[in-house]
């Protein structure tokens, strides 16, 4: 049944908290929720999540975090799963930076903090259910 | 050579020459005598040898060895084999006998034929063994031949001891000789030198010297001859010492009467000298004084001809008497003209009188005067000249003449006008340009500002999207959830109502957020508990159960786990739950927005007075470590090293913006990672700060011109350069000062700032 995973990177602890609220009322047990402060941490999760052979649909990451930011590890998703659904949840301010990146690290959604909750969860069905076909 | 060396070398050479052929002679003689001696006694050998063979030869001996053996017992009897010795040999040369064995076993060939052909003589057998001399002769019935002799060197043995003795009676004749003829000669020299000595001291003038000598020989004759003429020197030398006596004493008069007329003569003649002498310095001053005045003259001439000032001579009437170049130059009259004119006639109408005036004042007052007036050239043009009127005095004190020196000034006037114009620009220029500084230290601040907001955008929207989402959350249980509390209640078997709020009074326990590695080891513990009494589903529940707080056993929630109503009451109790996790949320968040929002207000506070006010040097820090939490909080260690210090007296804000680019520098130095060290405390008057980083270190060679403005290492357009310029100016706004030090893996700059307020 839990085949699917959703992975959220933030190095706030309290919007990962937010974040696996929202989820939970929203999708209730039916997919994976995974929750990292960290790109490297990310990275770790997404290797066990291979071995369980449970898939990752969607990534969504901050932007501005210390050490690998967010962007270089949308890169690094790009190669490792191309079809991951890359969303940044940011609260930077400069949404001229964020559209360059969209370019450039395959970026498919990107959300300002602070956000809506409805729309981010829409966001989501919408992406799971098309998934495959971006 | 001295007549006794000659004497000396002569008989050395003529005894060489004479006893050297006689030893020789000798020598020779007993030589000769020697060998005759051996040669004689060799042949009796022989003719005794003959014999003994005859003898026995006569006894009819048949066998030659028989013989032989005969021969040899008497010849070994008779031989006188001490002097020589006896060897007989065959015709063909061999061996037959010998009385030694040291001999030759043949005959050599040459020997051999000159025996055959001569029968007996004198033989000479010489080859690389022997030098043997020797007498021979043939015996006719054996053809024997029969050779009596001796090794020559044994022959001569005898002659050499006679050489020997010759020499030493040569040498001892020799030295014989030549003493006695060193003492003849000797005594002969010695003689002769007296007399040598006497006549040197006649030379001398020691007259009628006599030799003592008792010998008859030609020396004594001569020094008797000497005696005499030594005596007759004398004699006539004093009478002539007389004569002379009496010619002088009469010269000596003579002269003391004419050295009397000299002296008078000379007196006349010095005074004469010194007159002369009086004359010719008379003369020699004279020509100088003129030359002095020619020279004066001329220099005073092309002095006023060439001086690039007006020179004009005027007398009391006012009329120009001189006129240089210059002021034909500046007035423009020629020397012609000018001659006709009145002085007066060269200033402008309306200083005329007031030049009138100084004059006569100057008459007065006797001294010289410079003054500024308008003055006319001849094509009417006024111009600005400045006049040095001097007027020359007769020895009555009254003015006979007038100089004036006068200088055009009009253009010199025009520059400092315009260099009074240019000053003012430049002051308007330098007004500019500390404006401009003022601007760009405010543009410097902003940027720094600009940095900080946008890491302050992210600080402030993170706490932010959390409250949001926290809010939505209870706004959605409040709106959808409430509504099924009760039915779920009244649904729940009543010892599940037990559980489930167990599991709340559990889950109410825990108040703090955890890391997700936290969260994750929790859950992996949790699923494996459930795995273990054997609850389906295991993942999520694990998940649910983390987020309620239960965190470590399962085993008193383990008939709830078990029950139907598994699924409801564990939702129920996540919702529930994260109502508290949302109120903490909303709580922890407004909390650190609040914090930020803080530090913004007071690092951005501007004061307009820009006076002076007391405040505390930390807590300006600290609202710079606020604002750049962002930055600091995953690869930076803060560490603080403070001791406490008084307030002092400064700007605030300024010194935020000092810390904020001292830290914001710091962090860049060291790429984000690593420790940033903040250390005050009190040195005398002064509080200090330092700013440490343990990053790469400021290499020695930039050291120096890190304050300058705009000196930056970052790539063009990420800094501004001016980061530390500004530093060192608000530092010595403080009347402060600033130090580096820096070693690789350690750069601190150090401010120092004065506890009470100095002026600048």
């Amino acid at each position: 049944m839990q085949n699917t995973a959703i992975l959220c990177v933030d190095d706030e602890v309290l919007i990962l908290e937010a974040l696996e609220t929202e989820l939970h009322r929203a999708f209730g047990d039916r997919y994976v929720y995974e929750f990292a402060e960290s790109a490297e941490e990310a990275l770790e999760i997404m290797a066990e999540l291979e071995q369980s052979a449970t898939e990752l649909k969607v990534v969504i990451t901050d932007w501005l975090m210390p050490q690998m930011r967010g962007d270089e590890l949308l890169l690094e998703i790009q190669q490792k799963r191309p079809n991951t659904v890359k969303i940044v949840l940011t609260g930077q301010a400069d949404q001229q930076a964020i559209e360059k990146a969209c370019i450039h690290s395959h970026l498919d959604y990107c959300i300002n903090k602070p956000w809506d909750s409805k729309a981010l969860i829409h966001l989501l069905q919408t992406s799971l259910a098309h998934y495959g076909y971006k | 050579m001295r007549l006794k060396t000659k004497v000396y070398l002569f008989f050395f050479i003529a005894l060489i020459l004479f006893g050297l052929p006689m030893s020789i002679t000798g020598y020779m003689f007993i030589k000769q005598y020697t060998y005759d001696l051996n040669m004689k006694l060799f042949e009796q050998q022989v003719q005794h040898a003959q014999h003994v063979i005859e003898t026995h030869t006569s006894y009819q001996t048949t066998s030659q060895s028989v013989l032989i053996k005969k021969i040899r017992q008497d010849l070994t009897l008779h031989s006188l084999t001490t002097d020589g010795y006896i060897h007989i040999f065959d015709q063909s040369g061999n061996i037959v006998f010998s009385s030694t064995s040291r001999f030759l076993q043949t005959l050599p060939e040459v020997n051999l034929q000159y025996v055959l052909q001569h029968k007996k003589g004198l033989i000479t057998i010489k080859n690389a063994e022997i030098d043997y001399l020797g007498y021979f002769s043939t015996y006719k019935p054996l053809e024997w031949i029969i050779i009596s002799g001796h090794e020559k060197q044994y022959i001569f043995t005898t002659t050499k001891d006679y050489l020997f003795f010759i020499a030493l009676t040569d040498m001892i004749t020799f030295f014989v000789l030549m003493l006695v003829m060193f003492m003849v000669v000797n005594g002969i020299t010695k003689r002769l030198q007296h007399t040598l000595i006497s006549m040197q001291k006649i030379e001398e003038g020691h007259l009628g010297i006599q030799i003592q000598t008792e010998h008859k020989d030609e020396i004594g004759q001569i020094a008797h001859t000497f005696n005499n003429v030594s005596e007759k020197l004398k004699q006539n030398f004093d009478l002539l010492e007389q004569k002379v006596s009496e010619r002088t004493q009469a010269l000596l008069e003579t002269n003391r009467r004419l050295e009397q007329k000299v002296l008078e003569h000379k007196r006349i003649e010095t005074e004469v000298v010194q007159t002369n002498e009086k004359l010719v310095q008379e003369v020699v001053e004279r020509e100088r004084t003129e030359q002095a005045l020619r020279y004066t003259y001329q220099k005073l001439l092309s002095f006023t001809q060439e001086i690039p000032m007006a020179y004009v001579e005027w007398n009391t009437d006012l009329l120009i008497t001189s006129w240089n170049p210059a002021a034909e130059q500046i007035f423009i009259y020629s020397p012609q003209q000018a001659m006709h004119m009145q002085v007066s006639n060269l200033v402008a109408a309306k200083d005329r009188q007031q030049m009138l005036d100084t004059i006569s004042q100057l008459q007065k007052n006797k001294t010289a005067i410079r003054q500024t007036l308008d003055s006319v050239t001849q094509d009417q043009r006024e111009i600005i000249c400045t006049w040095y009127n001097i007027p020359l005095f007769n020895e009555y004190g009254e003015v006979i003449q007038w100089l004036s020196l006068v200088q055009d000034v009009t253009e010199q006037k025009l520059n400092e006008e315009e260099i009074i114009l240019q000053k003012e620009a430049l002051q308007i220029t330098l007004e500019h340009l500390e404006n401009t500084q003022e601007e760009l230290i405010q543009i410097e601040k902003m940027a720094a500002l600009g940095q900080v907001i946008a890491g302050v955008a992210h600080e402030i929207n993170t706490p932010l999207g959390a409250i949001r989402s926290a809010i939505g959350n209870i706004s959605d249980f409040l709106r959808h959830d409430l509504r099924e509390l009760p039915k779920f209640f009244s649904d729940l078997p009543e010892d599940r109502q037990v559980d489930f709020f167990l599991l709340l009074d559990s889950a109410a326990q825990h108040e703090s957020i955890l890391s997700t590695k936290e969260k994750r080891k929790i859950k992996k513990h949790l699923t494996q508990q459930l795995i273990e009494y054997q609850i389906s589903n295991p993942d999520p529940i694990a998940s649910k159960l983390v987020n309620i707080g239960i965190h470590k056993d399962i085993i008193p929630f383990l008939p709830l786990l078990h029950s139907e109503e598994r699924e409801s009451m564990l939702k129920q109790a996540y919702l529930l739950t994260s109502l508290q996790r949302s109120a903490y949320a909303i709580s922890t968040a407004s909390e650190r927005a609040g914090r930020i929002v803080f530090a913004l207000k007071s690092y951005a506070r501007y004061d307009q007075s820009s006076e002076k006010i007391q405040a505390n040097i930390i807590d300006g820090i600290e609202t710079v470590l606020t604002l750049y939490h962002n930055q600091l909080k995953q690869g930076v260690e803060v560490v603080r090293e403070y001791q406490e210090i008084p307030n002092i007296w400064c700007y605030p804000d300024e010194l935020n913006q000092l810390w904020s680019n001292l830290v914001h520098n710091a962090l860049q130095a060291m790429d984000y990672r690593g420790q940033l060290i903040l250390a005050t405390g009190v040195d005398g008057d002064y509080v200090y700060v330092k700013v440490t980083d343990t990053g790469k270190g400021i290499p020695d060679e930039i050291k120096y011109k890190i304050f300058q403005p705009f000196f930056t290492t970052k790539p063009a357009g990420e800094g501004s350069g001016m980061g530390l310029g500004i530093v060192k100016k608000i530092v010595e706004k403080h009347v402060g000062n600033i130090e580096v030090e820096s070693r690789a893996g350690l750069t601190s700059f150090i401010v120092n700032l004065p506890i009470k307020a100095v002026e600048p």
